[in-house]
């Protein structure tokens, strides 16, 4: 786990609405880091952090499919052919117990945050109302998710402002989409990479970057 | 200006707001129709429209000019000036004169009147009881917003916040909450195209939003479908910058 610099209380505030308004047994939040690894940000419960860490360790399950094609991963039961494109994941998952996994991504215009993972022991699929529920919840969480992604990559945020919604960082990202020829998901995960290596906020690179006074393009100290 | 010709600026604006909701249209589209035209018709010289998610902070959506100084003046007044009173509130906030308000809002106002606004008009975007946002008229000379103007702008308001309702409806999709999520993500994603643009085509972020406008409508398409065809690079720069 990460841990945040606004604590785990505020992290963990993030997945709660998701467990009290579906039937569900659990959930956690990740991010995208640079280089397309992922951190966890809140958890619900223990088994939601273990089915966290089997996606990571493992680099197969839902989640990876949501954030790659940006779109929602819905399994009804693991036990099943449609689980195949996970084996080991799937396998994993059914030995602790959990059948049932939704995966929704976390977006901001067309860079995926991160994604939102539900997962119920008992198998059967979300009906059309509570996918319209964890969907709309997910996107109430996007902003939030953003803003402690942002936090963890280091400096000082302007604790007035959205830092998630400022205009400069979704500028900032079309143009290094551009100048490294990245995806807007990578584009940001590069932003906040960068961030964090000269300790400074998302927010003033950001604003270096509408300014042309930094070009992503012309970076040798980038860390990756 | 005279009553006719207010009179049928007035047609023209409600027909302007009206066709925006009769096609394929998005709210970021309707929203910067509605502000367009209430600046036009009401002598405003500015204006910008911001709406909120419950629980959290204002946020710009429509503008007249996505000049930096706007957009600035539009975050300190919903930071602390009458954009923020009249979200909370939910009633219209007339400021005759800016310069009056230095000892409420010294940021907003100093802001405003370095950039040559005077007085300032805010009209609540109210659906079913709920402010959803507040759309503010911008002056450059002082003076008290004439009542009659200020009707018509929560008139106008009124319909555009029919739509994002009439939407709702069309699409079943449930919560308002939706589609204010859904103007909000659409602005992000204009963002993300400008600065697609502005690298590409070495624009300036207010000329990029000209360019996505225009095209968008050449082509009779939403700004967030121009926008996104850009982010994904499914529409070429020399499509655009033609």
């Amino acid at each position: 786990m990460v841990v945040m610099n606004d604590g785990p209380d505020a992290a963990n505030s993030l997945v709660s609405p998701f467990v009290s308004s579906l039937a569900i047994d659990g959930a956690s939040i990740s991010v995208v880091s640079e280089g397309g690894r992922q951190a966890t940000i809140a958890a619900s419960n223990a088994d939601a952090v273990r089915l966290d860490e089997f996606q990571f360790d493992l680099m197969e399950g839902p989640r990876w499919q949501a954030i790659d094609e940006a779109r929602s991963v819905l399994v009804a039961e693991l036990d099943s052919p449609v689980a195949q494109a996970w084996p080991m994941f799937a396998s994993t998952a059914l030995s602790i117990g959990v059948h049932a996994v939704f995966s929704f991504p976390l977006r901001l215009g067309a860079v995926v945050v991160g994604a939102i993972d539900l997962y119920r022991r008992a198998p059967g699929a979300l009906d059309y109302d509570a996918i319209e529920t964890a969907e709309s919840l997910a996107r109430g969480t996007t902003t939030a998710a953003a803003r402690l992604a942002m936090l963890s990559a280091g400096g000082a945020e302007d604790p007035s402002g959205p830092p998630a919604m400022r205009r400069e960082v979704h500028q900032a990202v079309g143009m290094i989409i551009v100048q490294l020829d990245v995806s807007a998901t990578d584009a940001f995960a590069r932003l906040r990479a960068h961030a964090f290596a000269t300790d400074r906020s998302v927010r003033d690179v950001a604003a270096d970057v509408v300014r042309r006074n930094i070009d992503f393009g012309a970076l040798s100290d980038d860390p990756l | 200006m005279g009553n006719e010709s207010r009179e049928s600026k007035l047609n023209a604006a409600f027909v302007a707001v009206a066709d925006t909701l009769t096609a394929d249209y998005d709210v970021v589209d309707l929203l910067h129709t509605l502000v367009s035209e209430c600046t036009e018709i009401l002598d405003a010289q500015a204006g910008g429209l911001m709406l909120a998610q419950p629980g959290e902070a204002l946020q710009l959506v429509a503008s007249t000019s996505e000049r930096v100084e706007l957009v600035e003046v539009m975050q300190l007044s919903a930071g602390a000036g009458p954009c923020l009173d009249c979200y909370r509130i939910g009633e219209a906030i007339d400021v005759p004169d800016i310069a009056a308000t230095t000892a409420a809002w010294p940021e907003f106002a100093a802001i405003a009147l370095q950039h040559g606004f005077r007085s300032v008009h805010a009209t609540p975007l109210r659906l079913r009881g709920d402010v959803i946002g507040t759309m503010n008229l911008f002056r450059t000379f002082a003076g008290a917003f004439p009542s009659a103007d200020a009707d018509v702008a929560q008139a106008l308001a009124d319909v555009a916040t029919i739509g994002i309702l009439h939407e709702r409806i069309s699409s079943q999709s449930g919560l308002v909450v939706s589609q204010l999520q859904h103007a909000l993500d659409s602005r992000i994603l204009i963002e993300q195209a400008k600065g697609v643009l502005a690298q590409s085509a070495s624009l300036g972020m207010d000329d990029a939003f000209g360019v996505l406008r225009r095209y968008a409508r050449s082509h009779a398409i939403t700004l967030r479908a121009v926008a996104s065809g850009v982010v994904d690079r499914t529409i070429g720069i020399d499509a655009l910058v033609a």
